[in-house]
């Protein structure tokens, strides 16, 4: 089943590879939290993204698990207890998640897409852009399927000069990956202190991450 | 003391699959060492080995080193975590343990192998009324006190530092495995345990650490296996 938010071929643009939807018992944030199913996840985004671009990807399953150990290990130190900010902490662990995939790089290619000029994300960091499309497209699929939001993705996703800035800053200093996840994801980035959640404000938290929301949901101010 | 006695057929079959991996295990330093001194030796000594070897793989037992079958796996998990004690499950548990040792020294590039009679043995000597992660956690120590994987199953000889972790990694992702949500085949149940290889393989040292408590061990084995 494809959970496409866009149509497929426009350079750049993000695809929505056919993501397990986990149990259907269950919600979609917790079957995330599973390592089969985020490895089944990031195979078929891989899949999806040589599909579009034409590169030849190869997976290392033992660094794509050591992404996931790291990041399990993060997402369990900040989770929130507050029930309300759980839909602020999705966007936050996507983050952190894209953090980890680009310090393990589980991904190589064997082979570039002959048509993917190095002037498009996919041609200029075939790994990164992997990646960011993996994090984005579980951020919007647990968004939508367990809290009825969705994202909107900004254009800097698809400008290769904002991909330049963050492939540079982000060897620097890991922890801006999450600020980057958030500007590709259309919401306000924290620069200062990305890596915390507790330190952004509740108020804050809502206009970021419910972007979209339809006009006659009660998300703009602070819930007290 | 034993507490469970196996059925006289199991007997047999336990010891003759241990044999062969042993055996196999011999031809492998056989041929390292016939390499140097192949000018010396004469060839026939090699190819007469091999070909005993290769007629005993052509037997019944030539399932040695396929994929555990899918009743065996749920069994195996049935009995690590006590809900079903019965020799046939404990042998059940030590084919996993056996083909968990062969995928596990073959990632990792050690030299080991799982011994099924020492496992049976070793697993229906466990006494208590322990269920769940804390059982499973018990009888990953006591395969370990038993040296049930090893490059010696049953002892403790030419166990080096770097088989020694290797076991850990053994014996904690096979129980990870037996403790995680099944799959409907058996494809995709070695897929999960290639999963809980690699899991155990990143957080080796913390296993370490877990594996000298019973109660960290089955703390970590409880909440590893609901995320794998």
């Amino acid at each position: 089943m494809s959970d496409g938010q866009h149509d497929p071929g426009r350079e750049g643009e993000l695809i929505v590879p056919s993501l397990p939807l986990g149990d259907a018992e269950g919600p979609v944030r917790k079957a995330a939290q599973r390592l089969r199913w985020f490895v089944r996840a990031f195979e078929a985004q891989v899949a999806t993204t040589a599909d579009e671009t034409g590169h030849v990807y190869r997976i290392d399953t033992d660094r794509l698990s050591a992404a996931f150990a790291g990041w399990l290990q993060n997402f369990n130190l900040q989770k929130p207890s507050a029930v309300e900010e759980r839909p602020a902490y999705v966007g936050f662990a996507a983050g952190l998640m894209l953090r980890e995939l680009i310090a393990a790089d589980p991904v190589s290619v064997d082979a570039r897409g002959p048509s993917v000029g190095k002037d498009t994300p996919a041609g200029y960091w075939p790994e990164g852009y992997v990646y960011v499309t993996f994090c984005l497209n579980v951020r919007g699929l647990v968004l939508q399927k367990d809290y009825n939001a969705h994202q909107s993705p900004s254009d800097d996703v698809r400008d290769v000069r904002t991909w330049w800035s963050f492939r540079e800053n982000v060897a620097e200093d890991g922890a801006l990956a999450l600020a980057f996840l958030d500007l590709f994801a259309g919401v306000e980035p924290d620069w200062t202190t990305p890596a915390l959640f507790s330190k952004r404000a509740f108020g804050t938290l809502t206009k970021r991450y419910f972007v979209s929301i339809d006009d006659h949901s009660s998300d703009s101010g602070d819930p007290g | 003391m034993i507490g469970k006695t196996p059925p006289p057929g199991t007997l047999v079959a336990i010891p003759l699959r241990d044999a062969l991996r042993g055996a196999e295990r011999v031809w492998d330093v056989t041929e390292e060492l016939l390499e140097p001194v192949a000018a010396i030796l004469p060839p026939a000594l090699a190819t007469s080995l091999k070909s005993a070897l290769d007629q005993a793989e052509r037997s019944a037992l030539a399932g040695l080193h396929d994929p555990p079958a899918h009743a065996d796996i749920a069994r195996a998990a049935h009995f690590l975590t006590g809900e079903d004690t019965a020799v046939a499950s404990a042998e059940a548990f030590a084919r996993i343990l056996a083909y968990a040792a062969e995928r596990t020294a073959a990632s990792t590039g050690g030299s080991f192998l799982a011994s099924e009679g020492v496992a049976v043995s070793a697993t229906l000597a466990l006494s208590g009324g322990r269920t769940g992660a804390d059982r499973a956690a018990d009888i990953v120590l006591a395969l370990r006190r038993a040296f049930a994987v090893g490059s010696v199953p049953g002892t403790p000889i030419r166990l080096t530092a770097d088989v020694a972790r290797g076991v850990d990694v053994c014996l904690f992702a096979a129980a990870l495995w037996m403790l995680a949500a099944r799959e409907p085949t058996e494809e995709k149940e070695v897929e999960v345990f290639r999963l809980a290889l690699a899991l155990t393989r990143t957080l080796s040292d913390q296993v370490s650490e877990w594996s000298k408590d019973s109660d960290a061990l089955a703390h970590g084995l409880r909440d590893l296996s609901e995320h794998v």
